[in-house]
């Protein structure tokens, strides 16, 4: 493993596991008061890893399209191998939301699904993701296969947003709960210590595993050069 | 839900984001792996052309 | 030449290939008031609501029929070399988009216009004649995105090897958002909702349009040209 990974890999997973210790031994149960009673409602616990993966994955798929931008600006290849490593690292993220999401969903409303925006917006999230790796596979030549993809990566960023707000348009109300606002957390403490360290934590890991993937891309090249090089001379 | 009807999800959610991070990272280390070697006998085969 | 009279070339080429052989139209006309046949036969029961949900069957049979056309239009532009000669022609790589979507969106529009009739008297509907204004101009906007994102990615789709077959697995997502919308809007209008409402649909599809514009004409250059 390269070192630069390494470091970020190992730093991640050590913050990860101090967000699990956090969660579970030190931020306070999540309390309902229901006519007087008081109900923990222990799924909440959840959330502490479920949030910063989904946010993980948001990042990613924008830099997916952000570097997809200047590839097609710049024609550079590199731009276009770190537009493929982001989206990938982000597309794993956004199958380990729909992973999680559905465990909660089932844990905290008692079903396994509900067409709600923002359960909606990933699900469209994940076919328009799977669709892009699909266009990879089936086009061949390799200056049209990075084309393509740059291409769909940015509209993919774009629709995303879009998902999302028509998702609140319809009689299907929001019922997913929301903790950021415009006014700030809606929780603090050690609740939110908890949080932020998985957060940092997350976001660490996958840069390492983008940065790996990245090496993956560039190791490929290189042997396609070496191959060219060995046919020719 | 209280914590005994809620922890199979919890946990559930915990092993599978730990799963799937590792099964990435195992699969992405064994192909650089054998891409590198690749790369090794590739460029011994170019230099021993000149 | 100037830039209309550029764009309006390539409509013109449309449309003249379109009346010699109409297949096109009668091919995407015909299969959406299949499709209604076959919606009335498979949902027969709940039918009886047709208020609320018939706007979604609209929008349903108009989303396949428009892929048909989408990758009916580059068919033969792939096979028959006409996007090499457009692109070695005079025009502006730029405003082939727009030559391209504006042919797409007359065909669309011209199908729905004979279909939407029908869909009414099939399925007993009735509108007032304001409402049926704001009902075709939902239609009409609802099209332009389906054009500006339908052209773009029909291009890509038929330069891939599995070809149409990409068309819908890249262009449903993408679509959704606009769906959403469409739905709720010609939804809204059919029931009789407040027409804030139905307003609130329209300006979201209306910003939908504009992005998706601008997004697919700045990236299709990139799609065309090595």
């Amino acid at each position: 493993m390269k070192k630069s990974s390494l470091i970020l890999a190992s730093a991640g997973a050590l913050l990860l596991m101090a967000g699990v210790y956090l969660a579970f031994f030190v931020a306070p149960d999540a309390v309902v008061r229901i006519d007087d009673r008081e109900l923990v409602r222990y799924s909440q616990k959840i959330f502490y890893f479920h949030v910063p993966v989904a946010e993980t994955s948001f990042v990613f798929l924008l830099l997916g399209g952000l570097f997809g931008a200047m590839y097609l600006g710049t024609r550079k290849r590199s731009y276009e191998q770190m537009s493929y490593a982001a989206v990938e690292v982000g597309f794993i993220f956004v199958l380990l939301v729909m992973i999680t999401g559905v465990l909660w969903t089932r844990a905290d409303w008692g079903v396994w699904w509900e067409w709600e925006p923002r359960l909606t917006t990933f699900l469209v999230l994940t076919l328009m993701y799977s669709g892009y790796f699909v266009l990879r596979s089936s086009v061949q030549e390799e200056s049209a296969k990075a084309r393509f993809g740059a291409i769909f990566s940015i509209i993919a960023a774009v629709n995303v947003p879009l998902t999302f707000v028509a998702g609140r348009l319809d009689s299907l109300k929001p019922v997913h709960p929301t903790v950021f606002t415009l006014q700030g957390a809606s929780m603090e403490g050690p609740m939110l210590a908890a949080f932020l360290v998985s957060m940092f934590g997350m976001l660490l890991f996958a840069t390492s595993l983008y940065i790996m993937r990245l090496d993956l891309l560039r190791a490929r090249e290189d042997i396609e050069y070496l191959k060219e090089e060995l046919e020719v001379g | 839900m209280e914590f005994q009807e809620a922890w199979p999800y919890v946990v559930g959610v915990y092993m599978s984001i730990w799963a799937v991070l590792l099964i990435y990272v195992v699969v992405l280390q064994k192909k650089l792996a054998a891409v590198k070697r690749e790369l090794a006998s590739l460029s011994k085969a170019v230099e021993r052309k000149g | 030449m100037a830039a209309g009279k550029q764009v309006f070339a390539i409509v013109k080429k449309d449309v003249l290939a379109e009346l010699r052989t109409k297949e096109m139209v009668i091919a995407m006309l015909l299969f959406v008031i299949l499709a209604m046949v076959v919606f009335s036969q498979a949902f027969g029961v709940i039918l009886n609501d047709l208020d609320r949900v018939g706007g979604g069957l609209l929008w349903v049979a108009f989303l396949f029929m428009s892929m048909l056309g989408l990758n009916r239009s580059f068919v033969h532009e792939k096979d028959e070399g006409c996007l090499e000669g457009l692109l070695m022609s005079p025009i502006d790589r730029p405003l082939i988009f727009f030559g391209k979507m504006l042919g797409n969106l007359l065909f669309l529009s011209i199908v729905e216009l004979f279909a939407v009739p029908i869909f009414f008297v099939l399925f007993r509907l009735e509108l007032g004649a304001s409402m049926a204004g704001i009902f075709l101009a939902t239609i009409f906007l609802s099209n332009v995105g389906i054009a500006s994102v339908g052209t773009l990615l029909s291009t890509i789709s038929i330069n891939t090897k599995t070809r149409d077959l990409m068309l819908p697995i890249l262009f449903l997502p993408v679509i959704i958002p606009l769906l959403i919308a469409a739905v709720s809007a010609t939804g809204g209008i059919m029931s009789g909702e407040e027409l804030t409402e139905v307003y609130r649909s329209m300006r979201f599809i209306a910003v939908y349009d504009i992005i998706f514009l601008l997004v697919a004409y700045a990236l299709y250059d990139y799609v065309i040209s090595e």
